[in-house]
């Protein structure tokens, strides 16, 4: 069965890399412009791993990382959050992320 | 030997005047340090981000090219996001350095002959892509022609600051662009459909930093957009305004003097 990876960002050029790396990768990739349409999209589509942008217009990183906690069927699924921030400054406020990914990176990463 | 308890009263009150004013002007000093250290540290902080779609595609597509992946047309696909990505981080060292030129007043007018209508709808169209990933639809509405003689680096910096700050904020929703001709005047405006603006923050909008960084801040974009194109319409003598808009969003209105080349003193 393939794997649904949802992006959550802002940013179309960081979107459409990941897509791209994972669409080659055999993934099915969905992406998201803030974190309201990343929710929808959780509910909806039941990803099975999220990339987060930590800085969103919206709905932020922040607050997604919360309400996923709070939402059964989103909570325990595995986040990558981002950040050109260093992680130490976002990491107060976001609950349960799995891997922290500084911007920017390197598709080796 | 002269003790400053000798000095007359007066003398005292202008030393003591003296040294307030050097307070002052210390304190003037150091928070100027300190707004310039935020400057660099938000300017250093936009320009990383869009690195990563650059430096990740060029990657892709040299490794897809070293295993003889990659058809010309594909070739040409990666290309072509590389360049879209360059276009964004070259306009967001233009507004970097237009904060520059603003602050230390080396910033000038070049006006040149310039054609508005055709103007809004070029800027328009570098947002093709950006609008379909937010899933936002554009409304042009100008005349066929619109000439003047405008700053026109200036006033594409104004639109696409508008532009993206309406996509940014209003996804999902329409953006209507449009320009009206008023004689010796014309009207720019960027409507959107999103949950507007306070009125506290509509008073602030156009301040400088009023977006900076700091660990509470959470939204992306030059902290400095706004003010940027705040200053950028004053030193066209133009002004600003952002409106509440009917059924919805916001407006941000622009009105700018129909230069000609001979008439710009």
């Amino acid at each position: 069965m393939t794997r649904v990876v949802l992006v959550v960002d802002d940013e179309i050029g960081i979107a459409e890399l990941i897509d791209a790396v994972l669409t080659d990768e055999g993934y099915r990739v969905l992406t998201a412009v803030n974190g309201r349409q990343g929710l929808a999209i959780m509910a909806k589509d039941h990803p099975d791993l999220v990339f987060l942008d930590y800085m969103m217009p919206v709905m932020d990183g922040a607050d997604v990382l919360r309400a996923m906690a709070r939402d059964l069927s989103t909570d325990g699924v595995p986040v990558v959050l981002m950040s050109s921030m260093p992680e130490d400054l976002v990491a107060e406020r976001c609950p349960g992320y799995a891997v922290f990914m500084r911007k920017p990176f390197r598709i080796a990463q | 030997m002269s003790f400053p308890e000798d000095r007359p009263p007066e003398a005292a009150n202008t030393a003591e005047a003296a040294l307030e004013e050097l307070r002052r002007q210390n304190a003037e000093l150091i928070e100027a340090v300190a707004a310039r250290d935020t400057f660099i540290a938000v300017a250093a902080h936009e320009l990383r981000n869009p690195m990563t779609p650059i430096v990740g595609q060029i990657d892709l597509l040299l490794a897809a090219l070293q295993a003889g992946r990659y058809s010309s047309g594909q070739v040409e696909h990666r290309v072509r996001r590389i360049r879209r990505a360059m276009d964004h981080f070259i306009k967001r060292a233009g507004t970097l350095l237009d904060v520059s030129r603003i602050t230390s007043g080396r910033f000038q007018l070049a006006l040149a002959p310039c054609d508005l209508s055709d103007l809004v709808r070029e800027t328009v169209e570098t947002f093709t892509e950006t609008a379909r990933y937010s899933g936002c639809s554009f409304r042009i509405e100008v005349p066929e022609s619109l000439p003047g003689a405008w700053d026109r680096l200036a006033l594409e910096q104004i639109l696409d600051n508008l532009i993206s700050n309406a996509i940014k904020y209003a996804p999902s929703r329409p953006v209507t662009v449009s320009a009206e001709d008023f004689g010796s005047l014309v009207r720019l405006r960027v409507r959107d459909y999103g949950p507007g603006i306070s009125a506290g923050d509509r008073a602030r909008i156009f301040e400088r930093f009023e977006r900076a960084v700091g660990a509470n801040e959470r939204r992306s974009g030059f902290g400095v957009g706004l003010w940027v194109v705040g200053q950028l319409v004053a030193a066209m003598e133009g002004t600003i305004v952002v409106n509440d808009a009917q059924g919805g969003g916001s407006v941000f209105t622009v009105t700018l003097p129909r230069y000609s080349e001979t008439n710009r003193s």
